[in-house]
């Protein structure tokens, strides 16, 4: 076996080009490498330089100016301090230490590299230290004393020896003085004495004066005075103590007065002495003396520290730029020597290598261009030698395949021609194909077009279900299918959800069950229901249809069926699922559209029913009061019976008042609209209002200034507004407030669409607000029945609004009442605008006195036999004369058979064809100039045109007093 | 040997008091300060001496603190004679007192004990304090100042102030014209356990005869001096914040609040001592009645704490005499307090440093074996 090594060198020898260009690298390498240590070790040192310079340098430099600025900002407020006792100095001296003097040390501690070095060696910065500790220490301490009183020794000595001294002096010549006044009262001649105890007295006061004087800033000035005062007084003191005036206890003061006054002036030579020397301001000596010199101390030592560190600074930027230029000339030379080595060798090489590598072109060549006789020179032993009989190994074997090659070729284009023919057949073929295919999506795309158009057109919810569930597609969103769908919640796509994600859980399994259905039954199925969504709830009219299309699903089949045992590998399946189509349409509107339909039969309904019960009624009590007025009349000299006759025809009112009641809600009482100006009927009403009211309501009015005018009977609405004002009284038993409003409103077709007999366009509107306890919904809904109250049994007929109803419909308005326990109520009349102004009411009313006729001849047309009996009565009773018939033929009989007939008096329903209306036409054809009075019990006939009467017709409601009759036809007579 | 403590202002006591510096009181021109001490050359040559001897160990210091009747400037004549001098001049002050017709000072523990030389010199010099302050106040004259001893404090030094202090006494009684009494024996029963009792005794029955009693402001100068001698031993320690941040102001401190802050720096005094072997005072205030303290009482507490100071300075301080106290106006116990808390601050900073190292910089420890008392 041969080792390794010997492999290795058996390899060089074998390839000494290889050996040749490995060595070649190999130095320039190594002249790199060389080079790039140099740079190193001059970019290490050049780094720590700089880092030096960057992290200690600059930081000492400015730490030692900050100090140094320290101590000047430290010993200036000192200054301050003890200069001008302002305590702003005091503070400025603390943030000075703390501020920038300790920050500053501390910083230049931590410059250990720099001060490591000679320039800067611990030992100073120890001394350094040291001095700012005294410094501070020092100054603290001149601080402290600065505004003690103990700074002035002079001043303590006044405190503490001279004031109690001036006090006992005081004292004594107090005592002295008023020894002497006592004295003197028994001796004229001791003037002389008191003169000279004053002059103590005075001098005393004069040398405490100018004591105090040599405490101030200036009071060396004053020490000779001082001097001489107290020689002066000492003098007077001498001189009193020999006068022979004194008295022994004058004289014993005296000697008192003369050993303080010793000690006075003993004190006194204390201050001046203290006084005049150098340290008589402790601080401001200690400052001068000591504070001062240390300061400069300190400020010299840091300001040499700081050059010397600068020196530092400089030399190792020196050396760092040194270092730097070194580097770049290392570099330069080594990138010279580096350049010279590898050029030399390479041109060696490459003369070497291109030689032979040019004649392996030459060759390469021809080869290419066909010429397969040349061979190469090999004589040589390296790589190219090698390559060259490669070469021409190469060549040869290149003749041989060449040989091969034209034989394979020729079978080749045979076969392929074969095959050619074979692919144009086939592609005929599949291009007819793709044009079928093509016509067939092209179809599909049209479909699925007229498809999505649809279902965007379509205002209806359109997806598919499946039978889990899910939504599948989602055809059609209606108009907003997130409010609609998703429960108010935040709207989301819900395909891919499930009907429990997006419905509550009976709704849900409610459709599941519509669609399971659809499904089993194959067939449509049909279903309404309300859906709680984002805008209240709705109302959906479902169609769900089985969908012929199946949807697949990727299962996931559990890890422990026995299908894994049958099947290992594959935990995913593929199931299909039947679906369902479902369109759901909002029908909202049409279910309160049809709410609104059945309220308004039953209103109808009501109507017709009260209409015809006060018909009937109103002729009982035409006959009942017709009875009972000529009773009463007959009766006036029986007081007890004519007082009786008068209830029953009090009665009598008031039953024909609810009848009336009836008829309005019932639309068919008579109507006299006119014209109307809603706010000065509102205004007009005020004070009846308030005073129906009360004075614990109160009554707000927001009228309209440009309100249109309406044509309804004003009588009938006065009538209205009150009956809505004493709902509103009764609704507010503890006071409250009512509004009254007008304006002018627009109901639109949306508006009109979801409302029963309500036209859209131009209202006036009235509404009357009350803050009340408001009504519940189950009471509004029965609010307009007739006879339907929540007040007291006696406090109301339940026809108020009723009424108030039946005046509006029949007026062409309408009436919407909103209200809610304990927010009050506020019931709105829309009445129609009048399109072209109309002439103010020309009626005329008769004056309420002579009703009497003359004896004209009327005729009574009345089938009613009671209440034609009544009518005749009463126009005789009147001063007429009458005539009577039951039909329409026997007045036309009469009418033929009586000229003088001046007035037919008819009832608007008659038997027979022809009624009250048509025999009145008949009669005025017949006899021009015939006056004509209707009368009913209620008004449901062409002459009454959507509850209003017809122009020119006078018509008498049942039941009617003999005075109203008599004053209808004072009008029509004239 | 360290020089006595004597006053450095002029007469009134507590201006300017501190220690370790030469003079005598009242007599003008001679009332040395700071600086003129630093460069007084005797004051230079005992500083010498004194530094010498810390040089030489702190045996030798031991021996010379002993007060023994074998140490300097004690004798024991002197030794005998301090019972029978504090006899005498309670003699005289009761016949004062009755004559002035003052209260009878109630006896009191304040709550410290010691029978250490120092400590009874120190009381001495502030009975003498108190009487030259009854002396002024009565017949406006100042006495002259004790003599100070070059020497290391001693008996002599005690019975010195003693005798000056009796002599005031008299003189103030001659002034007041009070008759003398024949010699009568004093009772020399007193030992020297008890001259220390008897002295605080005799401070306070001094104090309720004074018009101007010793006052917040006095304790006020007392403790800015302690904290003037704890800045300078301080010094020796470059880490060390020499002034502390004055702690807040508190009012409605009372005279037992300033003398409790008090007992704890002389407790952290203690433990100094303790470390470095020194001998101190006894502290026990259990049976102190804190509601019978005055300001008199606590400005002896805080005499007691500048002497350990001054104490502790001679043995450790720099050669940087101490600042001289100064008047500084109306002062209440508040002020005191927050000026204790300074105090406090600094002992507790010294008891962290020495407790890290005993042998401070450049300082060999106190390794006395002889007790000093």
């Amino acid at each position: 076996m041969t080792p390794p090594r010997q492999n290795a060198e058996h390899a060089a020898q074998k390839h000494p080009l290889h050996r040749r260009l490995l060595f070649s690298h190999l130095s320039v390498a190594l002249v790199g490498v060389g080079m790039l240590l140099v740079a190193l070790v001059s970019t290490y040192e050049l780094r720590a330089r700089v880092i030096l310079l960057v992290n200690e340098g600059v930081p000492l430099a400015q730490a030692s100016t900050q100090m140094l600025a320290g101590v000047r900002h430290s010993l200036a407020s000192l200054r301050g301090w003890v200069s001008l006792g302002d305590p702003q100095f005091l503070v400025d001296w603390r943030a000075a230490w703390q501020q920038e003097i300790q920050p500053a040390i501390e910083r230049i501690k931590q410059c250990r590299h720099l001060l490591a070095g000679r320039s800067c060696d611990p030992e100073r910065l120890r001394e350094l230290q040291a001095l700012l500790a005294d410094l501070q220490e020092s100054q603290w301490w001149v601080q402290e004393v600065a505004r003690a009183p103990g700074n002035e020794p002079a001043r303590m000595t006044y405190l503490f020896k001279v004031e109690p001294s001036v006090r006992e002096l005081a004292s004594i010549t107090a005592a002295l003085l008023a020894l002497e006044e006592t004295t003197r009262e028994s001796d004229d001649g001791r003037k002389p004495l008191l003169v000279r105890l004053m002059e103590i007295q005075g001098a005393l006061a004069g040398s405490h004066l100018l004591l105090r004087e040599t405490l101030g800033p200036d009071g060396l000035h004053y020490i000779e005075r001082l001097e001489r005062q107290l020689g002066t007084t000492q003098a007077l003191v001498a001189q009193a103590t020999a006068d022979p005036l004194l008295t022994l206890e004058q004289g014993r003061l005296l000697r008192l007065f003369q050993r303080e006054w010793q000690a006075f002036i003993t004190f006194a030579g204390e201050i001046i002495r203290q006084r005049r020397a150098v340290d008589w301001n402790i601080a401001l000596h200690r400052l001068a003396a000591e504070t001062d010199p240390m300061a400069n101390r300190t400020i010299a030592l840091a300001t040499t520290m700081a050059a010397d560190a600068k020196i530092r600074l400089e030399q190792e930027a020196d050396a760092a730029r040194a270092a730097s230029a070194i580097t770049v000339w290392n570099l330069a030379i080594m990138i010279l020597v580096m350049l010279a080595v590898a050029y030399g060798m390479s041109r060696k090489h490459a003369r070497d290598l291109a030689l032979p590598i040019a004649a392996l072109a030459e060759a390469t060549q021809k080869l290419a261009m066909g010429s397969l006789s040349d061979n190469l020179i090999a004589n040589g032993n390296d790589e190219l030698s090698e390559l060259a009989r490669s070469f021409n190994t190469m060549r040869t074997s290149m003749q041989q395949a060449q040989t091969v090659l034209r034989e394979a070729y020729a079978q080749l284009e045979q076969r392929v021609m074969e095959r050619t023919a074979q692919l144009e057949t086939t592609n005929y073929s599949l291009i007819k194909e793709i044009a079928v295919r093509n016509q067939t999506e092209a179809a599909l795309r049209e479909s699925e077009a007229r498809l999505r158009a649809m279902t965007r057109a379509m205002p209806d919810l359109v997806f598919v279900v499946d039978e889990d569930g899910r939504y599948r597609e989602v055809l059609a969103a209606g108009r907003d299918i997130g409010a609609t769908l998703m429960r108010g919640k935040v709207p989301a796509p819900i395909r891919g959800k499930l009907l429990s994600e997006v419905h509550p859980p009976e709704m849900a399994a409610l459709f599941l069950d519509i669609i399971l259905r659809a499904l089993r039954t194959q067939q449509i199925q049909i279903a309404e229901y309300e859906l709680e969504t984002s805008s209240g709830p709705r109302w959906f009219e479902s169609r769900t249809a089985p969908l012929d299309v199946q949807f697949t699903d990727r299962s996931t089949i559990p890890a422990n069926t026995a299908q894994q045992h049958l099947f290992p590998p594959p935990d995913v399946q593929i199931v299909a699922k039947s679906a369902a189509i479902v369109v759901a349409r909002d029908i909202t509107k049409r279910k309160q559209a049809e709410v609104q339909l059945r309220q308004a039969q039953k209103m109808h309904a009501i109507g017709q029913l009260t209409g015809g019960i006060a018909h009937d009624f109103n002729n009982l009590l035409a006959v009942i009061m017709g009875n009972l007025e000529l009773l009463h009349e007959q009766l006036a000299a029986q007081p007890r019976l004519h007082e009786l006759a008068q209830q029953a025809l009090r009665a009598v009112d008031r039953g024909a008042n609810l009848t009336r009641r009836l008829l309005a809600f019932a639309r068919r009482q008579p109507l006299l609209a006119q014209p109307t100006d809603l706010n000065k009927l509102i205004l007009g009403m005020l004070d009846l209002m308030r005073r129906t009211l009360g004075a614990n309501i109160q009554i707000d009015t927001m009228l309209a200034t440009d309100l249109k005018q309406t044509l309804v009977d004003p009588d009938q609405l006065e009538s209205a507004l009150l009956n809505l004002a004493i709902n509103a009284r009764d609704a507010m038993p503890r006071g409250g407030k009512l509004a009254l409003e007008t304006g002018n409103v627009q109901l639109d077709e949306n508006y009109a669409a979801t409302q029963q007999d309500v036209r859209p366009g131009p209202y006036v509107m009235l509404a009357v607000r009350d803050n009340g306890g408001g009504m519940a919904p189950e009471v509004l809904e029965h609010a307009f029945e007739p006879f339907f109250t929540t007040k007291e049994t006696s406090k109301g007929s339940g026809l108020g609004l009723s009424m108030v109803y039946g005046l509006v419909k029949q007026s062409g308005g309408h009436i919407a009442i909103h209200s809610k326990l304990g927010q009050g109520t506020t019931v709105r009349l829309y009445l129609p605008q009048m399109q072209v102004a109309a002439s103010p009411p020309t009626g005329v009313k008769a004056a309420d006195t002579v009703f009497k006729g003359h004896g004209e001849t009327i005729l009574v047309v009345e089938d009613d036999t009671d209440v034609r009996l009544f009518a005749v009565n009463a126009l005789r009773a009147l001063g007429y004369d009458t005539r009577q018939a039951g039909d329409a033929a026997a007045a036309l009989e009469l009418l033929g058979a009586t000229p003088q007939i001046v007035l037919l008096f008819t009832d608007i329903v008659l038997p027979g064809e022809m009624d009250g209306v048509k025999l009145a036409a008949e009669a005025q054809r017949r006899y021009p100039g015939l006056r004509v009075l209707f009368t009913s019990g209620y008004t449901e006939h062409p002459l009454i045109v959507g509850g209003q009467l017809a122009e020119d017709v006078e018509i008498l409601a049942k039941p009617y007093r003999k005075n109203e009759l008599g004053q209808k036809l004072r009008i029509l007579l004239g | 040997m360290t020089p006595r403590p004597l006053l450095t202002t002029d007469e009134e006591p507590g201006f300017g008091r501190h220690f370790g510096q030469t003079g005598r009181h009242g007599q003008p021109g001679r009332c040395l300060r700071w600086r003129a001490v630093a460069w007084d050359p005797l004051r230079a040559c005992m500083l010498s001496v004194f530094f010498l001897l810390l040089a030489a160990g702190s045996h030798g210091y031991a021996e010379v603190a002993q007060p023994n009747p074998s140490s300097p400037g004690t004798t024991g004549s002197d030794t005998d004679a301090i019972p029978a001098q504090i006899a005498a001049y309670s003699q005289d002050l009761e016949r004062l007192r009755r004559f002035m017709g003052a209260p009878r000072a109630g006896k009191f523990n304040i709550g410290i004990h010691s029978d250490l030389t120092r400590d009874l010199y120190f009381q001495t010099l502030t009975l003498w304090q108190k009487t030259d302050r009854l002396l002024f106040e009565i017949s406006r004259v100042r006495a002259t100042s004790p003599p100070t001893s070059a020497d290391e404090l001693g008996t002599s030094d005690i019975l010195a102030n003693l005798q000056d202090a009796h002599e005031i006494l008299q003189q103030i009684m001659r002034a007041l014209e009070i008759a003398p009494e024949p010699e009568t024996r004093t009772d020399p029963t007193p030992t020297r356990p008890d001259n220390f009792t008897a002295l605080i005794d005799l401070n306070r029955q001094v104090d309720l005869l004074l018009e101007r009693h010793f006052a917040p402001s006095d304790v006020y100068m007392e403790i800015t001096l302690a904290i003037d001698y704890a800045a300078r031993l301080l010094a020796r320690y470059p880490e060390a914040i020499r002034i502390p941040e004055e702690p807040p102001f508190e009012p409605n401190k009372q005279p037992s609040d300033v003398y409790q802050r008090l007992i704890a720096c002389l407790r952290s005094i203690a433990h100094i001592a303790q470390i470095l072997g020194f001998t101190v005072l006894d502290i026990d205030t259990r049976q102190t009645d804190m509601t019978q303290l005055t300001p008199g009482d606590v400005y002896m507490v805080a005499s007691l704490v500048v002497s350990q100071l001054n104490h502790l300075y001679k043995q450790l301080g720099d050669n940087k005499p101490v600042a001289p106290a100064f008047y500084p106006g109306r002062k209440f116990p508040a002020h005191s307090y927050q000026r204790a808390g300074i105090l406090q601050a600094q002992l507790q900073q010294l008891e962290r440093f020495i407790a890290a190292a005993p042998t401070a910089p450049g300082e060999a420890k106190h390794d006395s074996t002889t007790p000093e008392r």
